[in-house]
Order: structure tokens, then C-alpha cells, then sequence
């Protein structure tokens, strides 16, 4: 009964019908175009704006008006301004920790599964130690210990965040490993690491980029928390380092708090509608 | 089931343990004098500082700093802050006790209504309803939590001048009994409530999910051919197979315990063990964060103990998984 | 004529709604009278299913389903909300799968409770124990979880739950196809027993004819949405005019069966198991599954591995491939020690042999269309990269999916079936391997692709002497397609010769159990009247 339903569900090829919907869902083309529209800012907004980014002017502390559409903060720099190139901070590091803990963990989650029970066993109780800790203390500790900056920041949140990858890989390629097709593989003489790699792996692919998404999300809350405690990068400007500098003049100045915070939550819940749009059109499950 | 626990505590002791060598040796990391990193930033006694010394084998190996350091932690022996002016065991169980107001409500809470959010969003045939918890649960995931307490702080106690804004109890001294009661709740309400939200969001979520597929398994279709009425089946057979994936998300919560609200504490003033590693991070209070570690360790092992039961408890299937292992 | 129990006019049900829904069941009209027991019979996506659920209104929403037609139950014409109200009261139903269809959180004796409790609130609180002493079950196992039970037992239990409702139609769909044959025969058993006991009438959802006429009285074919034939069992099978009815006849009796040996057997073998075992689990949970089996395969035959669940035949074949590495015995393909080679070695070895699967998506990579999928096999047969689309587009028109130029683009999924496992032959024949190791290829298909793959396989052996071994838990499809047989029960061969030999008149006392389980087309009607 259900496969008939099945059956005119899969009249359109796998890859064409999943774009068909994503391309169907608002929330996933409002997230697609708050993602592009950050890419624009960090990409062109430094050009534009930064020799502006120190510009001090006499309005100090002003709230929005038509001259600084979302104020000025205690020395007179535009908050917009600030924004603009804070957003290049929020996705660098973003995406900069998703791409190196979805690489690494997909590495080692794939040689986990595919390797042997110890091997396994080995790595899987990495992880869980890993996932015990909790993520913020740990990135807090490191940072206080270490010294702020950029690259230890991405290095952190990355280290934090690869074992849930590397975890997601392993079930998908043990689950992948045992369908007939893998055996068919190896029946026509393929090498392990061919049949690993060449057919394991592409099918095994697609929930570890969405739960990449979502660490891109997570990535950029955390960033942006250490930053708002005073342990992000001095040097650099950050939606975060902007609610930190706010705190003191909270009770003057609320548009020194409030923008740079919806700029955070916007973005991140941006890349978890992302997430959660993919994971819906890449389920097996929700074809029927 | 006593064999069953026993085996999951067994199972639990090499996390501790990796857990507390993790952190001694990332203090050691630091550049500086270990005595630095034993005592704090904090200008210490001298003989307080031979002591040390002596007693956790300063000038001896690495290694055998870190069997002294575990013989120690061993016997409770955890230092003492002289930023605080007190032992750190002793500052850790009075945090922890506020941690525990703010957070135990705030887990029961969270836990129920996002049950209930997550089934009214599966179970009723209003598109609308669904959409919009959907919506609020993904938004409660994305809030940077330390800037809508902030933003809540601005509304509510500077403008509105409703709620208190920091602190779990006033400055000025209220009589006790009811009126202290009264004055804590009213401390409790922003803090609380933020965290009730960010946690509610991630129940409903997975409980949305779960529960729309637990109502296509096979055995309800079963359970409506052999005319059971509505209500029993929602609540005899979808709710406690629903249940299964929510309680990870739960276990999870639990872990969360200590260390789920720093960011809420620290903004809400409220004096628990997220504030103390805040302020401790910051005044470089080794001897308390070393404690803290120890103590969120215990708590993840023992949250994780809990969500085993739980899963065995609902789920006979699991229960026999563990007496064959 | 008395008053039907339950008659059904003119049922016609679509899914999906919109500009093109799906019509699953097309006009269908039938009825049953009190006591009488009627079967429905067709292939999966015939509409035999969705006719069963229709009537006691169970579509699941999600489908979009439109129902018109009418009913009637006790000559009182009955609406959704009326037929809804039939559920446990006048009818009951019983699933294909009972661990699915079970909670598995609940104990069985509860979930039997629970039945009781809304039919028959003034029960004694003995009566649970009383419905399983029914279904000859001990009342121990009230307590039990349904994972701790056996499929039969589970069967056992969903069949108690019926009862509980003191219906006086029982619906069964595919009430034992997921059980083995000698389970199968005790429960279809069990519910002729307790149909005499209660005059309970049947309305039965298969798709073995076998099974069907042991059973019932009066048999509906259905095929794509309506009924075909119908009439009293004997008469439909004695003149069926469709060829779908006679091809689900021939499917569960022995016909068309190859005469004699294929080969000689002097001839060395082309593969060859001797003395395989292979233990899973340590220590004191360990699970011997295969105990000392031995098999030879000869060029240009088939030999037919049958055997229940869990008898080990699968394992056998996975040793076979080389993909499990057993703990002891030989394992020889074309005179060769596979146990004895290096891994470069066995890799260039074993191509020699390939596997047909059973018919699922996953029997082939998903993002490789039929083009790539074929010519990974011919690259392994050494067909250089400028040839090999000219070879895949000859070796499907081999195994009849032409023009073969157009699949070469396609993939598995967009497939139907019968034309994947179509295609799982053709990569096969693309290695070049001379050994095919079919393991359930057919189990799930229907009877009419089931004709033309064998079919298929017969030609193709007789082409180019293919050496298959086949595995399967059917005895009718061993009898008619395979040259010999050999019986597998726990681990071990117990019984082994010419198929006719083996199955016509079994020596060991398993085999005979086996075979005397297997339903088999009665023309005459079934063995217990109603």
C-alpha cells in the first residue's frame, strides 16, 4: 500500500527533487539569503568601510538616527560600521571550525567504522570523553590559559567539536558497510580503502555536512560567549567583543546590546534552519 | 538491576578519571610556576607554599605530581582559594547548592513542557500550531542566552522595574520564611526562566520528532484495529515509546546540570557554580577551577548513570541488552 | 442467500489527492457470510492490503486516502465513523510482522488486557491466561516482552488479542509470511481450530495461493487494483483464465521442473566447501553457526540450498564470497585454496564468482546510474574504457532490458523490481564470472517476475554453462529451478541429492518436515472445511 505511495514519489531523480525543495521552502531561501548576505558583508564590507571602522565622531553614545542608522557607541564609531566588519570575525570562525572538525572528524569517524573492533573501540572512547566535558568550560579554560587570538579560537571550538562528526560518520559508514552493494564491491576484487572511499564514503556524506551546518551555528555562539566574557581576540572586531563593550554603558546606550545580539541570533538561527532543512530533505525517511 | 548499575559504574569510572588527568595536565600546560597554578594568581604565606611544594612532589616528575595530585583529590583534599578566603570544597558545595535552585525547576520544568509542546506539535492536525512551536524551537536554539538575559534585564528590571536584576537575594535583609521565599522566586523568575526556554527548546524539538514517528509504528495500528479508544493509545502506547529519544535529550540536560547556565548566572549575577568559574577564570583561581572540573566529572557521570537507568526503566528491550553484555 | 456478514460494493480507494492520485483498489465488490472464511490473493501494490485496512478505516492519514463505495456489515450499511466503530467489537485483525505490530514496551499479557478491558470490562482476571491456553501458549507468557518472543509465538499472541474482542470476522493480512513454513503451518493451523471453536468468519490476505487453499473456500484475485477472477477455490484453480492466476498456481506446486542432472559428477567441481564452521560471540555466548558444511558446485548446474531462519545458509554463502572468513574447513573455486591466498591474491581470485542479492535499493550503489554500476563489473573483466558502454548496452540486452541504451542513465532506484534484478544478473554476467551465488534472490518478488528471472537464469545458464548456487527458504521454487538440493538445519547439511529425489520423497526426518509444511496448490479446496 505504502509503495505505491512510494512509487510516484521516486518518478523524480534523488538529487533534482531534493533541490525542487529546497528551492519549495521559505525558510530555507530566507536562510540561504541571510547566509549569502553575510558572505557579502565580510567579503565587501572591510573594502568599504575600513578605513571608517576607527573614525571617531562627536556623537558619542547617540541612538539610532537617519545620520547612524543604529547609533554610535562611547567613541563615537558607527555601530553599523562595527557590524559590518564584525560579521567577518562570526563566519571565519564559523565556518573555519565547521570545515576543520567536519574534516577531521569524517577521517576519523571513517576509518573507526571501517576499521577494526579496537581501533573502534579506541576512538569511540575518545569521543565520549570528549562529549563529557562540557564544551564552553573547556574552550573558556583553554582560552584564559592560552591567550586569546583567532586562530586558537577556530583550533578550540574545531577540537570541541569534531568527536559528534566523527561519531555521525562512523554510524553511517558501519550502517553502509553492511548493505549488499559494499559486498558486491569487495566480490569484484575492489581493495579496502577503494571500497571505503570510492563507496562508502559518498554515501555517507550528506548528514555529516548538515550537522556541519549546525556547527557552524554553534561555533558562532561560542565564539561570540568568550568574546562577550572578555576572552575573545583583542584585535579584532567581533559582534561579541561589541555586547562586551556595551555591558558598561547598558543602562544608557540598549543599541549597543541589542543589534549586535539579533545579528548573532539571526545568523545562527540562519544556519540551524539551514541544518534542519537539509536533514529533512536528505532523510530517507521523509520521502514517505 | 543492581548488576546493571554496578557495570555502568564501572563503565563510568575511566571517564572521571580521564577527565580529571585531562585538566591536570592542561594546567600544566600553562606557562609559569606550578605553585602558580596550585594556588592561584593570589599572593600565598610562604610556608603555605613549601607545604605545597613538599606535598605534591614539585620538583619530582610530571607523572608523579599527577599520582599525588589523584592521592589528594583522593582523600577530598582539594586546596584551598585564597582568592575566597576558604577551602575549595567548601566553596563548591555552597555554589553548588545555588546552582541546584536555580537549575532543578528550571530541568523539571523544561523537560515537561517540552513534552507537551513536542506532542501538542505532532499530535493535533492544525498546521499552524506545529509551524509555530517548530518555529519558537529552533529560535530558542539560536538566542545567544548571556544577550537575551541582557535584553530581558533592560525590559523587566531597568525599565519595567518588575523583577530584581542580579543577585538570588536582595540586599536589603527580608524577614524569613515566606517573605524570603517570595523574594527568591522573584530572583528566580528571569534566570529561570531563560534557561526553562533554551532547554524546553531542545525537549520539544526532539520530542516533535519522536513522536511523529512513534505514531506511525505498526503497533498502533494495531492497537486502533483492536478499538482501544484515543486517549489510551496516546497515552498507553505513543507517549512511552516517544518517550525513548527524549530522554537523551534529558540525559543531556542533566549533564548540563552545573555548567549549563554559566552564561546565565554570570549575567544574572546569580552567585552558583557557573558565577564562580566565571569570576574564577578571571581572577586565574586554579585551585577552584581544578574543583569545578572535578565536580562537573562527577556530575556528568552521574547524569549519565541516571539516563542509563531511565532508558532501562522504559525500555525492556535495553534492560536485557545490558544482563546479556 | 442469507444475509452477508460483510458485503463490499463497488470499493474504489486513491491516495494523494491533487491532480494525479494514485488508485489503488478499482471498483472491487465482495462478501462474506457468517462463518465462511474468503481469500484475497494478489502481489504486493495489487490493493489487497488497502482493501483489508479500508475496512475497518486504518489508512493512515498522511496518505491522503479517498474512499467510495459501500458496505455493509450484518445488512446495516456502515459509513467511516460506523465501520471505526466495528473495530474489536465485530472485527478483528491480525498483521503480517507481529514484533512491529507489538508494543515493545508493554508486556503481552497487558496488551491482551487492555483488549479485554474495552470488550469485555466484567472479565475475570483470569481470562488473559484462558485466551493464551486458547492460542496454546503457557500463561508464563503473560509476562513476556514481544522481543523475547519467537515470531510463531508473537503470531500466537496477536491471535489472542483478536479473540479477545470476540469478533466475528477476523481479518489476516499476511498473517504468516514472515514466519518459517514449519511455524506457519502450526498457526494457519491454529486459526482453522479456533474458527471451528468460535465460527468465527475469515477474510484472508496472501499471497500464496498455497496457504490460500488450505484455507479458505472462495478465493479473490486481485492484480492492479481489481478483482480478476473470483469464485469457490477449486473452480478458480481448476480454470483459471488469467495468466497472473496461473502463474501464482504454478508458483506453489512443482512444475516445470528440469529433468535429471546437469552435470557429471565425476567432474571436478567448480566450487567446492568442505568442513566450514564459523562460531559468533566468545565464550559461553557463543553461537556456532555453521557446523561442518560442505557443498560442491559443478559447471552448468544449479544447486538449490534450502533451509529455514537462522539455519545458517546465508553464512554458508557469505563463505562462499569470501566476505566471512570461517574458523575452519576448505573453500575452493576453480581448484583453487581461497583460505590459503594472499588478500592480492583472494582479490584477483575471487572475481571468478559473483553474487545475485536479494532485490532491495541496496544492492546497488545509489549514486552510480546502471552505466557506472556495469562498468565497474566489465572494467574487473578487463573491457577496456572506449568498449565498455558498448558492452553494457549488449549485456543488458542479454538479461532483456532493451533497448539497453536506454537504462544506461538511469538508476537502480528509478527501477522497477523485476528490472533491478534484472540487473543484478547482468552485472554478474558483466564480471565474467562463471559461478553465481544467488542468495534469496527472488524472496519478496512476486510470482510474475519470479517466472521471468528464472526463466532468465535458465537461458543464461544454458549459454554459458553458469555454475549457480542458490539459495532460498522455498521448496517449490529448489524443486523447479534448481538441479539438485541440499537441506540446511542448524548449522549443518543433512539431506543432499537430485531435486526431485530430495523433495518428492525426503529420507531425513527434517527435510520430510519441511516439505509437508510447505502449502501446496490443493485443486480440490481446502483441508478443513469451515
Amino acid at each position: 500500500m505504502q509503495s505505491s505511495i512510494r512509487a510516484s514519489a521516486t518518478a523524480m531523480s534523488g538529487p533534482d527533487r531534493r533541490l525542487r525543495k529546497l528551492l519549495s521552502s521559505p525558510l530555507a531561501l530566507f536562510s540561504g539569503g541571510i547566509v549569502i548576505l553575510l558572505l557579502l558583508c565580510a567579503a565587501i564590507g572591510p573594502l568599504i568601510y575600513g578605513g571608517q571602522a576607527l573614525e571617531m565622531s562627536a556623537d558619542r553614545l547617540a541612538g539610532p538616527s537617519a545620520q547612524d542608522w543604529l547609533g554610535t557607541d562611547e567613541l563615537g564609531r558607527s555601530v553599523l560600521v562595527q557590524m559590518i566588519l564584525g560579521s567577518r570575525t562570526s563566519l571565519f570562525v564559523g565556518l573555519a571550525a565547521a570545515v576543520s572538525a567536519t574534516v577531521a572528524g569524517a577521517l576519523i569517524g571513517a576509518v573507526s567504522g571501517f576499521g577494526g573492533r579496537g581501533l573502534d573501540n579506541f576512538v569511540m572512547r575518545i569521543t565520549e570523553i570528549f562529549q563529557v566535558m562540557p564544551s564552553f568550560v573547556l574552550a573558556a579554560v583553554i582560552v584564559a590559559l592560552w591567550g586569546p587570538g583567532m586562530g586558537k579560537i577556530v583550533l578550540v571550538i574545531a577540537l570541541l567539536s569534531w568527536p559528534q562528526t566523527a561519531r555521525m560518520m562512523r554510524g553511517e559508514v558501519l550502517r553502509i558497510r553492511s548493505l549488499d552493494y559494499v559486498a558486491a564491491a569487495q566480490c569484484l576484487g575492489m581493495r579496502p580503502w577503494e571500497v571505503l572511499w570510492r563507496e562508502v564514503v559518498p554515501n555517507a556524506i550528506a548528514p555529516v555536512i548538515t550537522l556541519g551546518t549546525l556547527i557552524v551555528g554553534q561555533a558562532i555562539l561560542l565564539e561570540a560567549g568568550l568574546a562577550f566574557f572578555g576572552l575573545g581576540s583583542p584585535d579584532v572586531a567581533s559582534w561579541g567583543k561589541m555586547l562586551n563593550s556595551g555591558q558598561r554603558f547598558f543602562y544608557q546606550a540598549w543599541w549597543l546590546s541589542v543589534f549586535p545580539g539579533v545579528a548573532i541570533f539571526v545568523t545562527v538561527l540562519a544556519f540551524n534552519l539551514a541544518g534542519d532543512k537539509l536533514a529533512e530533505v536528505f532523510n530517507p525517511r521523509s520521502e514517505h | 538491576m543492581t548488576r546493571f548499575i554496578l557495570s555502568r559504574l564501572g563503565y563510568a569510572i575511566p571517564v572521571v578519571l580521564a577527565v580529571l588527568v585531562t585538566n591536570f595536565l592542561l594546567t600544566r600546560l600553562v606557562p609559569g610556576d606550578p605553585v602558580t597554578a596550585l594556588i592561584g594568581d593570589f599572593p600565598a604565606p610562604p610556608d603555605y607554599v613549601a607545604r605545597l611544594r613538599a606535598e605534591f612532589g614539585l620538583d619530582e616528575s610530571v607523572w608523579t605530581q599527577l599520582g599525588l595530585y589523584l592521592r589528594n583529590l583522593a582523600q577530598g583534599e582539594l586546596g584551598y582559594s585564597f582568592f575566597n578566603r576558604q577551602p575549595v570544597i567548601d566553596l563548591i558545595a555552597e555554589r553548588t547548592v545555588n546552582t541546584l535552585i536555580l537549575m532543578v525547576p528550571v530541568l523539571v520544568l523544561s523537560s515537561v513542557l517540552g513534552v507537551l509542546l513536542g506532542m501538542l506539535a505532532a499530535v493535533q492536525k492544525v498546521r499552524w500550531i506545529d509551524v509555530t512551536i517548530t518555529a519558537l524551537s529552533l529560535g530558542g536554539k539560536s538566542i545567544p542566552i548571556f544577550w537575551s538575559g541582557q535584553v530581558l534585564i533592560l525590559l523587566l528590571a531597568v525599565h519595567f522595574k518588575l523583577l530584581p536584576a542580579q543577585g538570588m537575594h536582595s540586599l536589603r535583609g527580608v524577614e524569613p520564611g515566606w517573605p524570603a521565599f517570595v523574594d527568591l522566586v522573584e530572583h528566580w523568575l528571569m534566570p529561570g526562566l531563560i534557561a526553562t526556554a533554551f532547554n524546553m527548546a531542545i525537549v520539544a524539538r526532539v520530542a516533535r520528532v519522536s513522536f511523529k514517528e512513534a505514531m506511525l509504528g505498526d503497533y498502533v495500528t494495531t492497537a486502533s484495529a483492536t478499538g482501544l479508544p484515543r486517549r489510551t493509545i496516546l497515552f498507553g502506547h505513543v507517549l512511552p515509546n516517544a518517550l525513548i529519544p527524549v530522554v537523551t535529550v534529558i540525559g543531556h540536560n542533566l549533564t548540563n546540570l552545573l555548567t549549563g547556565t554559566i552564561m546565565v548566572e554570570a549575567v544574572f549575577g546569580w552567585p552558583g557554580i557557573g558565577e564562580l568559574f566565571m569570576s574564577s577564570i578571571a581572577s586565574r583561581d586554579y585551585p577552584v577551577l581544578q574543583g569545578i572540573f572535578l565536580a562537573v566529572a562527577l556530575v556528568t557521570v552521574l547524569a549519565n548513570l541516571l539516563t542509563d537507568i531511565l532508558y532501562a526503566v522504559i525500555d525492556p528491550r535495553v534492560r536485557d541488552s545490558y544482563v546479556r553484555a | 442467500m442469507a444475509t452477508p456478514l460483510l458485503s463490499i460494493s463497488n470499493l474504489s480507494v486513491s491516495f494523494g489527492g491533487g491532480a494525479a492520485p494514485v488508485r489503488a483498489v478499482n471498483g472491487v465488490s465482495l462478501s462474506i457470510a457468517p462463518g465462511a472464511a474468503v481469500a484475497v490473493v494478489g502481489e504486493s501494490g495489487s490493493g489487497k492490503s488497502t482493501l483489508a485496512r479500508t475496512i475497518l478505516d486504518l489508512l493512515p492519514a498522511a496518505g491522503r486516502p479517498q474512499v467510495e463505495g459501500r458496505f455493509a456489515f450484518d445488512g446495516q450499511d456502515c459509513d467511516a465513523a460506523r465501520r471505526r466503530s466495528l473495530r474489536g467489537r465485530e472485527v478483528a485483525m491480525v498483521f503480517q510482522d507481529p514484533l512491529s505490530y507489538l508494543d515493545p514496551l508493554m508486556r503481552v499479557g497487558r496488551q491482551i488486557a487492555e483488549v479485554l478491558a474495552v470488550h469485555e470490562p466484567a472479565a475475570a482476571p483470569d481470562r488473559v491466561d484462558e485466551l493464551l491456553a486458547q492460542v496454546q501458549l503457557k500463561p508464563g507468557i503473560a509476562a513476556a516482552f514481544p522481543h523475547e518472543l519467537s515470531g510463531g509465538m508473537r503470531q500466537r499472541v496477536m491471535i489472542a488479542m483478536a479473540l479477545a474482542c470476540g469478533a466475528r470476522l477476523l481479518i489476516a493480512d499476511e498473517p504468516t509470511t514472515a514466519l518459517d513454513v514449519t511455524t506457519q503451518a502450526e498457526i494457519l493451523a491454529l486459526i482453522s481450530k479456533l474458527r471451528a471453536e468460535t465460527g468465527m468468519a475469515l477474510l484472508l490476505i496472501s499471497h500464496d495461493l498455497g496457504v490460500v487453499s488450505t484455507m479458505c473456500d472462495e478465493v479473490h484475485v486481485m492484480y492492479r487494483g481489481k478483482v480478476i477472477e473470483a469464485g469457490p477455490v477449486a473452480q478458480v484453480f481448476a480454470h483459471a483464465e488469467h495468466d497472473y492466476t496461473r502463474s501464482l498456481i504454478a508458483a506453489g506446486s512443482a512444475r516445470n521442473a528440469p529433468a535429471g542432472l546437469a552435470a557429471d559428477p565425476a567432474e571436478p567441481p567448480v566450487l567446492k566447501l568442505e568442513g566450514i564452521r564459523k562460531s559468533y560471540g566468545k565464550g559461553p555466548h557463543a553461537v556456532e553457526v555453521l557446523r561442518g558444511s560442505g557443498i560442491e558446485l559443478r559447471r552448468g548446474e544449479t544447486l538449490a540450498l534450502v533451509g529455514e531462519s537462522g539455519s545458517g545458509k546465508s553464512t554458508l554463502a557469505k563463505v562462499a564470497l569470501s566476505l566471512v572468513r570461517p574458523d575452519a574447513g576448505r573453500l575452493e573455486l576453480m581448484g583453487r585454496d581461497l583460505l590459503a591466498m594472499s588478500p592480492d591474491a583472494l582479490r584477483r581470485a575471487r572475481t571468478a564468482m559473483y553474487p545475485v542479492f536479494q532485490d532491495s535499493s541496496e544492492a546497488f550503489n545509489p549514486r552510480r546510474p546502471v552505466l557506472g554500476i556495469l562498468g565497474q563489473a566489465l572494467a574487473v573483466a578487463g573491457v577496456p574504457q572506449a568498449e565498455r558502454e558498448a558492452r553494457a548496452i549488449e549485456v543488458l540486452e542479454q538479461v532483456h532490458l532493451s533497448p539497453g541504451a536506454a537504462f544506461l542513465h538511469r538508476y537502480a532506484h528509478e527501477m522497477s523490481g523485476g528490472q533491478r534484478q534484472r540487473l543484478a544478473i547482468a552485472r554478474a554476467l558483466a564480471t565474467g564470472a562463471e559461478v553465481l551465488v544467488a542468495d534469496e534472490p527472488l524472496s519478496g518478488a512476486d510470482v510474475s517476475i519470479r517466472d521471468r528471472v528464472v526463466a532468465l537464469l535458465r537461458e543464461l545458464q544454458a549459454q554459458r554453462q553458469l555454475a549457480i548456487l542458490f539459495i532460498t527458504h522455498d521448496i517449490w521454487l529448489a524443486r523447479s529451478f534448481a538441479h539438485r538440493v541440499a537441506v540446511m538445519y542448524k548449522g549443518e547439511i543433512v539431506e543432499e541429492g537430485p531435486a526431485g529425489e530430495i523433495i518428492d520423497a525426503p529420507r531425513h526426518p527434517y527435510t520430510q518436515r519441511l516439505v509437508s509444511a510447505a502449502p501446496v496448490v490443493r485443486e480440490t479446496g481446502p483441508a478443513v472445511p469451515a
